[in-house]
């Protein structure tokens, strides 16, 4: 059984990683502590920004400093299952010809699917189903995926032509829908340093192990939470069924992802508890893809953040 | 098994439970001086105001008295207490009552939370925790970090010493207050008070200054209309010569000139007419004390 101290370990190497990856990713503090959680809740991330912001970077350096596999997936319009998944094949062995799984970009640990609305409806369930059962089925048989498993899907809120949006069913099954902003004037002027000048990446330690993420992840579900940060969590997405500026409300499955996100970002805090920060924090990037707005609040030019900041006050 | 050698969760526990008499104690203290100040000011009001509906003495139930009777032995005959000290216990107790139940009904952990916020969501997870008895690693970690917060949080918190001070204040100003009206004799409303002639017992009086004659003889009447008629004798017996007890009067050896009829009038008095009789009467009822004490 693991002890206070274990727990101490992981988290002071936990800070010890986001330190890492700071050295690399100027500013986007709260996106990255984003990532982490879904990473710590076992959970998925479906991330939302303009090019250029650095997306595949943050992804690939999380991977180095947590001793993580790390694939992606450019999702495209003529992109199949297969492609992502894997498929059986015939090699020649000295035995003779034998059907054999090469398995898909999709076994890895960190999985960035990019774009994933550029992929087809077919396409974007294979990749979602695998992300919600943690294992593949071809030709019959189940492979299960690596743990931990963790996929990082984004797509561009502009230049929608030629898309297939995600159906709320699918986005559901994100945990976190993360925006990213552009940086302010100083952290772009540091971008601009770190890779004009001297070598084009600069280096990270690896902190963390793959044991030590996932008894992590045992250990977030443990964290404990008081019993009225949960009711009031509970009570939150349960208001946005009742709410008149939302059309669709979210599912008991938007509750389970909240307190379980709050319980991960406690622990990424160093911390034993949740506390009502962590429920606020994450309140809008567990439920904005969950919610449909009214069209009546869209035509006053509210978004989804908005409905949510007013129903927590 | 020394203390630190106990599980974390028995440790959580016994500092749930000692939380919860802190927050017991803070309201004990807050609810028995609040009662103590009431009891005082209904019994300052009451002595003050003598309203007629509170009796000035009520007598102790027999139950009691013979109960006291049995366990000390001392003997009471008839003992009564003061109507107004009665009112004010009465006030005093639904005083204490009311506010430990007010004070006791907000759960105790919470009390303690609000006057140590820095403490009070993980000292309200760990209680949550601890009823749902869980014992993971986590909930080991938050008992310890818990258990050394609380040990640099006090329960003194619960107690706002500003107030308690005002009102330690406000009882002792009420009991010099309380003293006062004892010693002055204060009745604002038209009762009886304690110490004045008509109060019905039979303590002895204590007050020797010069009083009014309707406090002291009771309601005027007409004396002209007395309504019994008695004859009497009366006979001189001649100074300082001795009186035989056995002697009848009228006496034949009476020296004195008295033997005539005389008739006789119910006792009575007349009321002031006015203040300047009464006035007059004082002047004279004071020089002639002031020549009785100068002949002593």
């Amino acid at each position: 059984m693991s002890t206070t101290h274990d727990i101490d370990t992981i988290q002071r190497k936990l800070q010890d990683a986001r330190d890492q990856i700071r050295k690399r990713i100027v500013g986007q503090r709260e996106v990255l502590a984003q990532l982490l959680v879904c990473i710590l809740a076992d959970g998925n991330a479906l991330l939302e920004s303009n090019p250029g912001l650095g997306k595949t970077t943050m992804v690939r350096t999380i991977a180095e400093v947590t001793d993580l596999d790390f694939s992606r997936i450019q999702n495209t319009p003529d992109l199949m299952p297969s492609d992502i998944t894997g498929t059986e094949i015939i090699r020649e062995t000295d035995q003779g010809r034998d059907f054999v799984f090469e398995k898909g970009p999709v076994f890895a640990n960190v999985v960035l699917a990019d774009e994933i609305n550029r992929a087809t409806p077919k396409t974007q369930a294979a990749l979602l189903e695998a992300m919600q059962e943690k294992q593949v089925t071809a030709a019959g048989e189940t492979y299960q995926l690596p743990r931990p498993f963790f996929i990082l899907a984004t797509q561009n809120p502009i230049d929608q032509s030629g898309t297939y949006a995600l159906p709320e069913a699918q986005t559901d099954r994100f945990m976190l829908k993360i925006l990213v902003d552009y940086p302010n004037y100083e952290e772009e002027r540091d971008i601009v340093e770190m890779f004009t000048t001297g070598t084009q990446q600069v280096p990270v330690e690896k902190v963390l192990t793959n044991d030590e993420i996932q008894a992590a992840q045992r250990h977030v579900r443990d964290v404990p939470i008081a019993d009225d940060l949960q009711d009031r969590a509970i009570r939150l997405v349960r208001r946005t069924r009742e709410e008149d500026t939302i059309e669709f409300g979210a599912s008991p499955r938007a509750s389970m992802a909240l307190v379980l996100a709050s319980k991960a970002r406690a622990f990424l805090f160093g911390r034993s508890h949740v506390a009502s920060e962590d429920i606020e924090a994450l309140a809008a990037p567990v439920l904005r893809h969950r919610i449909l707005l009214d069209f009546r609040a869209e035509r006053e030019g509210q978004t989804a953040d908005d409905v949510i900041q007013s129903l927590m006050e | 098994m020394g203390k630190k050698d106990r599980p974390v969760g028995e440790r959580m526990r016994a500092a749930l439970r000692a939380v919860r008499l802190e927050a017991w104690k803070a309201a004990i203290v807050y609810a028995v001086v609040d009662a103590v100040a009431l009891f005082l000011v209904a019994n300052l009001l009451v002595a003050a105001f003598d309203p007629a509906a509170i009796p000035a003495q009520v007598s102790v139930p027999d139950q009691l008295t013979d109960a006291v009777i049995t366990v000390t032995g001392a003997s009471l005959s008839g003992p009564t207490v003061p109507g107004s000290a009665l009112v004010a216990l009465v006030v005093g107790v639904v005083t204490l009552v009311v506010e430990l139940w007010v004070r006791l009904r907000r759960p105790l952990i919470e009390q303690f939370e609000a006057v140590n916020p820095d403490i009070a969501e993980a000292l309200r997870t760990a209680r949550d925790a601890i009823a749902d008895e869980q014992d993971s690693a986590m909930a080991a970690r938050l008992y310890e970090d818990v258990l050394a917060q609380l040990r640099e949080t006090s329960g003194v918190a619960l107690v706002n010493v500003y107030r308690l001070a005002a009102t330690v204040f406000v009882i002792a100003l009420v009991s010099l207050a309380t003293v006062q009206v004892a010693a002055v004799d204060l009745a604002l409303l038209d009762g009886d008070g304690p110490g004045s002639p008509t109060d019905g017992t039979d303590r002895p009086r204590e007050f020797e200054g010069l009083e009014d004659g309707d406090s002291v003889l009771g309601d005027s009447e007409d004396v002209q209309a007395g309504d019994e008629n008695l004859t009497a004798q009366i006979e001189s017996t001649g100074g300082e010569e001795e009186v035989d007890p056995t002697q009848q009067f009228p006496s034949e050896e009476g020296t004195g000139d008295l033997s005539g009829d005389f008739e006789s009038q119910q006792a009575g008095f007349a009321g002031s007419e006015d203040l300047e009789d009464a006035e007059l009467i004082r002047e004279y009822n004071l020089r002639i004390r002031e020549d009785e004490e100068a002949d002593t």
